[in-house]
């Protein structure tokens, strides 16, 4: 039998490949030479391609027949053969720093899905949109959820969203192209006299109109917010403010507390939201004019909340595991007072609620069984996470292996 | 391998693995910081529920705690055995107390928004009326509650977000608070003083500390979302750290005067040592830590 050493025949085949090699490509052309431009070769083929070229707006690398700043013409890691991942491609051309990052973004752009509203090739809208600038943002925003109401602002109502909002990032909330309180004066002059009239006379261009109206549409004329405050609604102004004047009749809080004076009792528990922010405590939840939730909030429940509760906010939005209808805080949390851990509704009881059964068929609950780790009375949250969790049914620990070991030691 | 040193392999690895895990334990507690004693229940006091506010008499080495879900101060002795209760009409859901150089007990009745005095020698339970105050009295609703050296106390006004200086009589003194721009919607939910006279405040909200002297202009600021995430409870101890309560986090972050971090202690968590739901931190002259946690008292040490 013949013994073949392995590191020889390597070798072998090293030296026939290499003179091959260099037979095949003379000095100085040791790589495939590329004929014709890459446009031109790639529309040889992609024939569906080329007919884009037709369109009114190319994408440059198009325009130039610079297919491979984008593509691979061999292989590639990623679909389409694109020569990065469809969620950095882009910004190798287009600066990320240069209006793409920003303290608010869209969320199409922060998750790199720019051909949600951008073709890469071509397209017959102004900067390759991929549809009308009037219809494109309805793609996702459902045009029939914010215009249907009675009243419709123009601007929304015929598409031109940009009017008021930037489609990448921005610094304000909503993508505002300015703050709340210059936004509408772009269009409406608040010197005019219908202005003033409608107002009854009070100088509010220094207000913040979506305190009162809403940007979109609405069924009160004016596009006044849903809910009012029902001096408001009487238009009966002077009830807090100084006639002919925004200055309120007295300090804001003591203003709100001398028609609500139940509301204080419900602060007075050991844990109040009554300190939260200085001045008007009650301004920080609540709009005194208008509002499109219940109670007359500044805005989405969750929203207001949030707007405080930051980490809070950051641990539900990093939870892999979630207890649903998070957005209602108030289902289980009070927004005044309590004199119950995390401000719940109902201490203990506060799941039993909507879990009517839990607690008498699973694990023994209720003051008679103590947590032997804190000998507190075991409760659903000890052993469940509801503001979020990186494990099934927003447990605390891994229920397989962590969990039950906590207080059962082996 | 042979077998008994596949079994010394293995007893290396779980001593080692052991030696780890004590390690890691160990690190809740840091800074020269250790655990001290846990006061949870007995049959007698029966259990704490909610503590808002902790008091150490240095004079008679008493510590007294706001039970405040159980409408209560409890009492203990220098080595933390329980002494006695308080429960009387009055005193509806302390959320902190002081005492005194005279003896005498400042409770804030949560209920009722109002600073209620106690004399026990005198037998005499009564709110104390403050004279003066911007915005008068009913515009002032105290969250907590601090003592000088002097018999000064310094309460946060919920409403208003700042701090009240009046005297025991209920004399007001002055109102210490942010102003201006630097203002920034600070509201303050804790307020401790310290032999100097100087004032450290926390604001949950703006997750900050500010510190201010005596005379109540602002010396130091810092915090935010990178340090905190819901501070509660502010309180220096006698050799220029400031102690800062985390509600969320379960740990007590230590600073410098200049805010600089130094250490952490504890975790969160519901084991002895680790912190559940704290609510307030009181350090005494024996540089004793005391957290009040959802239902317990944990008094960690400094060691030498």
């Amino acid at each position: 039998m013949i013994r073949v050493d392995s590191n020889r025949l390597i070798i072998l085949y090293l030296l026939i490949t290499s003179l091959v090699a260099g037979y095949s490509f003379p000095e100085g052309m040791a790589y495939a030479r590329v004929v014709k431009s890459s446009g031109e070769l790639c529309f040889e083929c992609h024939l569906e391609t080329k007919k884009l070229l037709k369109k009114d707006v190319l994408h440059k690398p198009v325009n130039d027949g610079a297919c491979i700043e984008c593509h691979n013409p061999h292989t590639s890691r990623y679909g389409g053969l694109l020569n990065d991942s469809p969620e950095t491609l882009c910004y190798r051309c287009h600066d990320k720093d240069d209006g793409f990052s920003g303290s608010v973004v869209h969320r199409p752009v922060e998750e790199g899905g720019c051909l949600i509203c951008h073709d890469p090739h071509a397209s017959n809208y102004d900067v390759l949109l991929v549809k009308d600038k009037e219809e494109v943002c309805f793609s996702c925003h459902k045009k029939e959820d914010i215009t249907d109401k009675r009243y419709v602002h123009p601007e929304v109502g015929g598409g031109k969203c940009m009017t008021c909002h930037t489609s990448h990032t921005s610094t304000r909330h909503g993508l505002l192209i300015k703050d709340l309180k210059n936004i509408c004066t772009t269009c409406h002059d608040g010197k005019g006299k219908g202005f003033t009239g409608a107002h009854k006379g009070y100088n509010v261009t220094k207000s913040d109109c979506q305190s009162c109206h809403s940007p979109h549409s609405s069924d009160r004329k004016g596009i006044l917010k849903a809910s009012l405050h029902k001096p408001f609604a009487k238009g009966n102004c002077s009830a807090c403010h100084k006639s002919g004047s925004t200055k309120l009749l007295l300090d804001g809080k003591k203003l709100c507390l001398d028609c609500h004076k139940e509301s204080l009792k419900s602060f007075m528990k050991i844990y109040s939201h009554l300190a939260v922010g200085g001045g008007n405590p009650c301004a920080n939840c609540h709009n005194p004019h208008a509002s499109d939730t219940d109670h007359l909030l500044k805005g989405k429940e969750e929203r207001v909340c949030y707007s405080c509760h930051g980490d809070t906010a950051r641990k539900v939005a990093e939870s892999a595991h979630l207890h649903p209808e998070l957005e209602k805080c108030s289902g289980c949390h009070s927004s005044h007072g309590s004199d119950e851990i995390s401000f719940l509704n109902k201490g203990k009881d506060t799941c039993s609620t909507c879990h009517e059964t839990q607690g008498t068929f699973t694990h023994p609950v209720g003051e008679e069984v103590k947590d032997p780790r804190s000998k507190m009375a075991m409760d659903c949250v000890t052993c469940h996470g509801p503001m979020g969790s990186p494990e099934k049914f927003i447990l605390r620990y891994e229920r397989d292996k962590e969990l039950c070991v906590q207080c059962h030691q082996l | 391998m042979h077998p008994r040193k596949i079994r010394t392999l293995v007893v290396v690895l779980l001593a080692f693995m052991l030696a780890v895990q004590c390690v890691v334990s160990a690190s809740a507690i840091s800074g020269g910081v250790s655990l001290h004693t846990v006061i949870v229940d007995n049959d007698i006091m029966g259990s704490i529920k909610l503590p808002s506010g902790i008091f150490f008499d240095e004079k008679k080495e008493r510590l007294y705690v706001a039970d405040t879900g159980n409408n209560r101060l409890i009492s203990f002795d220098k080595d933390f055995g329980y002494l006695s209760e308080l429960s009387l009409d009055g005193i509806e859901l302390p959320l902190g107390l002081v005492k005194d150089s005279g003896g005498r007990f400042y409770v804030i009745n949560g209920q009722t928004g109002k600073i209620v005095l106690i004399d026990v020698a005198n037998r005499v339970v009564e709110p104390l009326v403050f004279k003066n105050i911007p915005g008068g009295e009913a515009d002032f609703i105290p969250g907590s509650i601090a003592i000088d050296g002097d018999d000064r106390l310094y309460m946060t006004d919920r409403l208003n977000g700042r701090v009240i200086v009046a005297g025991v009589s209920g004399e007001f003194i002055r109102e210490v608070g942010i102003k201006g721009p630097e203002r920034n919607g600070h509201s303050f939910r804790d307020v401790k003083v310290d032999a100097e006279g100087n004032i450290y405040t926390v604001d949950t909200v703006a997750r900050e500390v500010a510190i201010l002297n005596k005379n109540g202009d602002l010396m130091t600021r810092f915090g935010g979302a990178e340090l905190f995430d819901f501070p509660v409870s502010v309180a220096p101890d006698g050799s220029g750290l400031v102690y800062v309560l985390d509600r969320h986090k379960g740990k007590v972050f230590v600073f410098d005067r200049k805010g600089k971090k130094q250490f952490a202690i504890s975790r969160s968590g519901p084991k002895e040592g680790e912190l559940n739901y704290p609510s307030y931190l009181y350090i005494d002259g024996n540089m004793r830590l005391y957290v009040a946690d959802a239902n317990r008292i944990q008094i960690y040490i400094k060691e030498e």
